[in-house]
């Protein structure tokens, strides 16, 4: 009898114990990852406004207005594709007024090192490329690596994930072209930033 | 009988290193050595918590039922690498934005129910505390070695992404501040996960050699 209640009482202490270790890790650390994960996000916008004035505003989840002195002068949002290497690529996609692409920067990615990785700014430039394009100064074919018949540069010896990524901007473009109410709908009403706008965001529910 | 530390010590860093000679642990060592900063916070974070359980193994040790042992061995390990995990994403959170998956993937890490099982489950607190620092200590400098190598060759850099390790606020360092580039572009080949069969390949053969030439 004694040695099955052996056991068992060792379980239970020790994953007592190891269950008080990770809820206090948890509790300790919780506020300043939150924290992390928002001020990262908020550098990477920052770096898309090109701007440290720019003031950064969810309209809802994952959209983002740019505003500097109360008016907009763009719209990021969250955008991912699946036509990478390995996995979803997801990257924030800024866009101005003119509908001309502001920046885009890779939020997450499990591309190959060294390789499918030059769409990180720390790795290579290349994502940089994107600055000013739009709808209407580029062709459809133009959206494509060069060896596609495009005008962005593929990484040599990777053509996937440069191609997964154009992809992915474009149909967020497009994507969002038709949701322009999105910004025309929250220019009109810019009294109350923080109230008014979130309202907005939640009328498609209605 | 005193415990032969000089022994311990001896056995993880070389005569019985983890990476090397038991050959335990390969996936994160070959996965993750791709640049030297990236190889080296997981081996530090393997460092962390082969010590701290073999800590909590060693204690317990006298109320490990053979029947449960394993799963409860999975279980302090597991939480330990929770514990670290969450450690890195508060401190060091960008740098767990590159490495976070791997570092999930400690808890898999043979080398680590390897030191519980064989040594910590049996052995007294202090010398499996040894032990388990020893041998992380081992599986450190062969996954500094093995990303150094293959971040020159492979890239052509070194340091890469020490910047994130930083605060920038306070710090106020770019990587253009600390990366050394070389002249070259690197050789793709080492950076791909064939390469780091073959650097590790050559790592092996060169401790062999060493071994018999000693």
């Amino acid at each position: 009898m004694s040695s099955h209640k052996k056991p068992l009482i060792t379980f239970i202490v020790l994953a007592a114990f190891c269950g008080l270790l990770v809820s206090m890790s948890n509790l300790l650390s919780r506020d300043r990852i939150l924290e992390n994960q928002i001020r990262f996000a908020q550098k990477q916008l920052l770096e898309i406004a090109n701007d440290p004035q720019t003031e950064l505003l969810e309209i809802e989840a994952d959209v983002y207005q740019l505003r500097s002195g109360g008016e907009i002068t763009g719209v990021v949002f969250r955008q991912s594709t699946s036509k990478g290497y390995n996995g979803n690529i997801s990257f924030w996609l800024g866009v101005n007024t003119e509908g001309e692409i502001l920046g885009v920067r890779v939020i997450s990615h499990k591309e190959t090192p060294g390789l499918g990785d030059k769409i990180e700014t720390s790795v290579s430039d290349w994502i940089h490329t994107f600055a000013g394009k739009s709808l209407e100064n580029l062709q459809e074919g133009d959206w494509a690596v060069k060896k596609n018949g495009g005008v962005f540069d593929q990484f040599s010896g990777a053509t996937i994930t440069p191609a997964a990524v154009i992809e992915g901007v474009e149909t967020g473009l497009v994507h969002f072209e038709s949701r322009s109410s999105i910004w025309a709908g929250s220019t009109e009403q810019l009294i109350d930033p923080t109230t008014e706008t979130l309202n907005t965001g939640e009328n498609n529910e209605y | 009988m005193s415990t032969d530390y000089r022994g311990l010590a001896a056995d993880g860093l070389w005569l019985k290193n983890p990476a090397l000679v038991q050959l335990l642990g390969l996936c994160p060592l070959l996965a993750v050595s791709t640049t030297l900063v990236n190889g080296t916070i997981l081996g530090i974070v393997t460092l962390f918590v082969l010590t701290a359980s073999n800590l909590l193994i060693s204690l317990v040790k006298d109320f490990l039922d053979e029947r449960i042992r394993l799963p409860l061995q999975i279980m302090v390990i597991a939480t330990f690498v929770t514990c670290a995990d969450l450690a890195l994403q508060h401190w060091l959170f960008e740098i767990h934005q590159r490495i976070g998956l791997f570092v999930a993937l400690i808890v898999t890490n043979c080398t680590v129910l390897a030191r519980a099982e064989s040594f910590a489950s049996r052995n007294p607190i202090r010398a499996s505390v040894v032990d388990g620092f020893m041998m992380g200590t081992g599986f450190l400098l062969v996954i500094m070695l093995l990303s150094g190598i293959r971040e020159i060759l492979g890239q052509g850099t070194l340091f890469q992404g020490l910047a994130l390790v930083f605060d920038p606020q306070i710090f106020g360092i770019t990587d253009a501040d600390l990366v050394i580039r070389f002249n070259f572009d690197g050789l793709l080949l080492v950076i791909l996960p064939p390469g780091a069969f073959l650097t590790f390949g050559c790592l092996l053969a060169a401790k062999n050699w060493l071994m018999q030439h000693e």
